[in-house]
């Protein structure tokens, strides 16, 4: 079992966040609590893995087309990172969604 | 000596105010109604003024998709044109201080639906203005300072959806018409005979003929402005959003004939900050259909441009 946080940061305003975490029993969206305008961020997110194992997300944001913005995914236990950052609006209208599968970085 | 005061017809523009919540949408008069609904700084060279806005912390729903929130603005603004601030018989300026209440929405942050953002405000502000004026019937003290006292309420919607930015507003309230006419320079001149004159004071002042003091008006704002470069800013962080801007403004002045004041304006965001509009230019035409009766009755004479600077501190 591993306990993540998740940290969101704009470089503008962002109006909402959620992310979708693939574990091996359920496909889940997590909502991300608005720190301030730019900052988003959730703890204490318990999926079921293993240390080595590849963590499958999806991370959608509202904010202007055009926003950049850096999300970093910590493994609470390991230490172990996942960071990866993205613009909103490459698809003019719709929410950015930003998908991954990555291992925890040591 | 004999000191007689003449009129020189030299138009140095209007000195005006701004109220209600930060916006670098602002046209040459300080009207907006896309606002910038946070903490924010803005400069506008059209009426010479400083605003600022101070929010206070987001009451969130439960649901994250409900930002509600207050917050307070200050604009000060010089009443004498182009001159400063400070005159010889003390401040001139019209200032405003004043509380809004916001009620944001966002689209939830999962689902088909296209993102999108928009609030609902009201804002009430406090409004003082103390302006020059001249009278050349008067005996003495020809040029002197008024200060008139007045408020304002305004009520709108702001948002955004993809490449596009929007709001409207609609607000009315008390105020001078300092906004709507010119000043004229009255110079004093010392005459030491048949053939010497010295100038010894300009001043920038409105006539009384045409000054009102406080006197209720309503207007109706709308602004939209179309990203021209998200495309490419959401495949470059590093390019800044352009925007192209259509101001429309309608001012009933005693409930009058409506004053129709419309701007074109293009505006630059910080790069990965498309929301955050950093400084833009408009041109802007008074009164478009003249209901003023301004002695300058073409329309190219009451074409104005005015540049704003903002920075949003997030």
């Amino acid at each position: 079992m591993a306990n993540l946080k998740i940290e969101l940061k704009g470089e503008g305003t962002i109006d909402n966040a959620a992310i979708f975490i693939d574990d091996p029993l359920e496909k889940l969206p997590h909502s991300l609590q608005k720190d301030d305008d730019t900052s988003w961020s959730l703890d204490d997110v318990s999926i079921p893995m293993s240390p080595g194992d590849d963590l499958t997300y999806t991370l959608y944001v509202v904010a202007f087309s055009g926003t950049k913005f850096s999300c970093v995914i910590t493994d609470k236990g390991s230490g172990g990172t996942i960071s990866f950052s993205d613009v909103t609006g490459k698809q003019i209208k719709n929410r950015a969604i930003s998908k991954g599968d990555k291992p925890f970085s040591e | 000596m004999r000191k007689v005061p003449l009129l020189f017809v030299l138009v140095l523009g209007t000195g005006t105010i701004t109220y209600a919540q930060t916006s670098v949408f602002q046209d040459g008069k300080g009207e907006s109604a896309y606002k910038l609904l946070g903490n924010a700084v803005s400069v506008n060279t059209g009426d010479k003024s400083l605003a600022a806005t101070l929010k206070g912390k987001d009451e969130v729903s439960q649901n994250n998709t409900h930002f509600n929130s207050w917050a307070m603005n200050v604009n000060l603004a010089a009443s004498d044109g182009s001159s400063a601030l400070k005159s010889d018989d003390g401040f001139l300026f019209n200032g405003s201080i004043g509380a809004s209440r916001i009620w944001k929405r966002v689209a939830p942050a999962v689902g088909n639906t296209d993102a999108w953002t928009n609030a609902w405000y009201i804002n009430g502000n406090f409004l003082v203005e103390r302006n020059k004026l001249y009278d050349l019937s008067l005996a003495k003290d020809k040029v002197f300072d008024q200060g008139n006292a007045g408020w304002k309420f305004a009520a709108g919607r702001s948002g955004y959806s993809g490449d596009h930015l929007w709001g409207y507003e609609l607000n009315l309230g008390q105020a001078t018409n300092a906004k709507d006419i010119k000043q004229t320079t009255v110079s004093t001149i010392q005459s030491g005979g048949t053939d010497s004159i010295k100038l010894e004071k300009q001043q920038s002042a409105y006539a009384t003929s045409v000054f009102q003091g406080t006197q209720f008006n309503v207007q109706l704002n709308a602004d939209y402005a179309w990203a021209l470069t998200a495309k490419k800013a959401a495949n470059n962080a590093d390019v800044p959003a352009l925007y192209l801007a259509g101001l429309f403004r309608s001012k009933f002045f005693q409930l009058s004939k409506p004053q129709i004041n419309p701007a074109i304006g293009l505006y630059i965001a910080n790069p990965g900050k498309p929301q955050s509009i950093s400084a833009g230019f408009n041109v802007q035409e008074s009164d478009l259909f003249n209901v003023l009766h301004a002695k300058d009755s073409s329309v190219g004479k009451r074409i104005g441009i005015s540049f704003t600077a903002g920075f949003s501190i997030d």
